[in-house]
């Protein structure tokens, strides 16, 4: 057993958060004797009951600090945590799914790196290990990988990744708060003048409702930010595969090493949004877990590239997890299946702009182009759903299911080794059983339940393509 | 062979029950001041009932059925009051093995072992400190 040692200091920053409550001492006592005509002398007085608060709230991190110990051994990591509830925690290096070493900016200064560790038990939320350790000792928990294959990622694809994955609300979520904080911290008067400059666009645009633009407005700047933060995240994008370890580097001002190990991988998935269907792109992604867990990361293997080579590179990098041939494809007049739920969201919209056109009449012209933006994601989904019907299926050769389904907005065509899968269900409505017709549902390991399902396929072609017998 | 827990951990379970009653109790004190006398009462004998009813009979009854045990393949832990449930684990699926020891545990030199695996975990509550860096040490495979 090697010694126990304490974290970075830069880590003691952390530990601030589960101590906040304590300001809630002072405040608690500011709001009682405010509100008191003599109140001032009286809150001078027991000013020790506030002085004793923040005292704490600096001391406590401090020693949360001090009584965090990790010691790493080549078979396992130990982390002994806690100031009152002692928490010993072993996990063997040998079960770990994903090793992140994160050097944001700010740890860099102070030579320090983040390192997280997870398994396929735990929390799916965060990592399972968290540390702070210095720069030469975070080297220490990647394991050696020796020599290894290199595949070239051109910069170009990660800005492609950083347009297709981008989505608005995030980018304006982000915005939203950095609008907030940017009156407090530059002024009103800037915060003002951004305004004024939004409003003055949302005008230039007079075919719309000034609303309606400025809503346009926002969520476009808001999927250009959630693009810019995403080339941050990913833009020097590498990966390599060393024996059974598939490294993966991103990063421009935080950069983050993933280690994942092979076998601990549950499926490839080669994703598709329309847009990028129409471009003919594809986007690797996998499950691992640890990879892609933080807010924000993406757990993508390869950019976004055309079939042939996304293909090769998959094949190159995880040759196990290459797809299967679809053998079984969905009946037909199975279209109206998959196009059900777009058809009835579109149903929906008229009625339901015609109601709040009668409930709020000052509001018509907003309500009828809300009606109409409505209409173009059920639109999207109904485009979606058409494609997904042409490509849907499933294949199970070689070891390994492939199946091809659409969920929300996405294409999908997922690869799961048999080793990973956790059940298969074989569904029949009422309808499906009279036509002979099922949907089946592949459930993959994952730390919460993971469901595949591709819809509307023969029974009897399910039965003898899985060998499942009644 | 099924074991025991430790009877020290009924102490660490009386803990917990009283430290759920501080909040109890500072209800009561405020309703007694600000409310009225009856419902203030009737919501202390309430929560004293029930507290006296948890330490009296519920926690002896707790530690009488519970039982664990680990071999090489499995760790089992049979236990509750009205229904009596065992959970297993194969011991291959364990990932995580986590020790848990608060103050009271620390006095009683007892300790709780939470076993994590794919898809679920199991608390193995009342071991002694020794046997459970034993267990710690059988679980967490190399």
């Amino acid at each position: 057993m090697t010694r126990p040692r304490r974290e970075h200091p830069a880590a003691i920053p952390g530990h601030f958060p589960q101590y906040l409550l304590l300001l809630l001492l002072p405040l608690v006592r500011g709001v009682r004797y405010i509100r008191i005509s003599d109140g001032f002398p009286r809150w001078l007085r027991g000013t020790w009951i506030d002085l004793t608060a923040i005292g704490l709230l600096l001391l406590l991190p401090a020693l949360a600090w001090w009584r965090r110990t990790y010691d790493l051994t080549p078979e396992r990591i130990r982390l002994r945590r806690g100031l009152i509830w002692r928490r010993t925690t072993y996990i063997p290096l040998g079960l770990v799914t994903t090793l992140t070493v994160e050097r944001p900016l700010w740890l860099r200064l102070l030579g320090a790196a983040r390192v997280a560790a997870d398994t396929d038990a735990g929390n799916h939320r965060m990592a399972d290990i968290r540390l702070t350790v210095g720069k030469a000792r975070a080297g220490l928990f990647l394991p050696e990988t020796g020599e290894g294959y290199t595949l070239p990622i051109s910069p170009g694809r990660v800005w492609l990744l950083a347009l297709l994955a981008s989505d608005s609300l995030s980018g304006v979520l982000l915005l939203a708060t950095v609008f907030r904080q940017s009156g407090i911290l530059l002024g009103e008067g800037l915060q003002q003048t951004l305004l004024d400059n939004l409003e003055a666009a949302a005008d230039a645009i007079a075919v719309i409702p000034r609303t309606a633009a400025l809503l346009t407005l926002v969520l476009l700047v808001g999927w250009l930010v959630g693009t810019g933060r995403h080339l941050l995240r990913h833009l020097p994008f590498s990966v390599c595969r060393h024996r059974d370890n598939l490294t993966l580097r991103a990063g421009l001002l935080s950069y983050r090493t993933h280690c994942c190990a092979v076998s601990a991988i549950n499926y490839a998935d080669r994703r598709q949004t329309l847009a990028a269907y129409l471009l003919r792109l594809h986007t690797v992604y996998i499950s691992c877990t640890g990879y892609g867990k933080d807010k924000n990361t993406l757990a993508v293997l390869l950019p976004p590239a055309r079939h042939r080579q996304s293909h090769r590179e998959l094949r190159t990098v995880l040759p196990a997890l290459a797809p299967a041939r679809i053998t079984l494809r969905p009946v037909r007049g199975a279209l109206l299946r998959y196009i059900r739920l777009p058809l009835l969201l579109l149903a929906a919209v008229p009625p339901v702009g015609q109601t709040a056109r009668v409930l709020f009449p000052l509001w018509r012209e907003l309500i009828t182009y809300l009606c109409l933006m409505a209409v173009l994601p059920c639109l999207w989904l109904l485009t979606v759903r058409v494609l997904d019907r042409c490509t849907a299926g499933l294949g199970h050769a070689h070891g390994r299911y492939t199946l091809c389904y659409s969920r929300r907005l996405t294409l999908h065509r997922v690869t799961v080794p048999d080793h990973k899968v956790a059940a298969v269900h074989v569904r029949q409505s009422l309808w499906q059983r009279r036509r002979g017709t099922c949907d089946v549902k592949v459930y993959s390991y994952h730390e919460f339940r993971h469901p595949h399902r591709v819809r509307h396929l023969r029974l009897e072609d399910v039965h003898k393509q899985l060998d499942i017998t009644n | 062979m099924h074991e025991k827990p430790s009877p020290r951990v009924l102490w660490s379970w009386a803990a917990a029950a009283l430290t759920a009653a501080i909040p109890l109790g500072v209800g009561s004190a405020l309703l007694a001041r600000y409310g009225a006398p009856t419902p203030a009462l009737l919501f202390t004998a309430l929560w004293v009932g029930l507290m006296l009813l948890t330490l009296c009979v519920y926690l002896p009854l707790r530690r009488r059925n519970l039982s664990f045990s680990l071999d090489e393949k499995r760790v089992c832990v049979t236990g509750g009051v009205v229904f009596i449930t065992a959970r297993y684990m194969d011991t291959r699926a364990v990932r995580q093995v986590t020790l848990l020891q608060g103050p009271v545990e620390r006095l009683c030199h007892t300790a709780f072992l939470l076993v994590s695996a794919t898809g679920g975990y199991l608390l193995i509550e009342g071991l002694d400190s020794d046997r459970a860096a034993e267990w710690c040490r059988r679980l967490s495979p190399s």
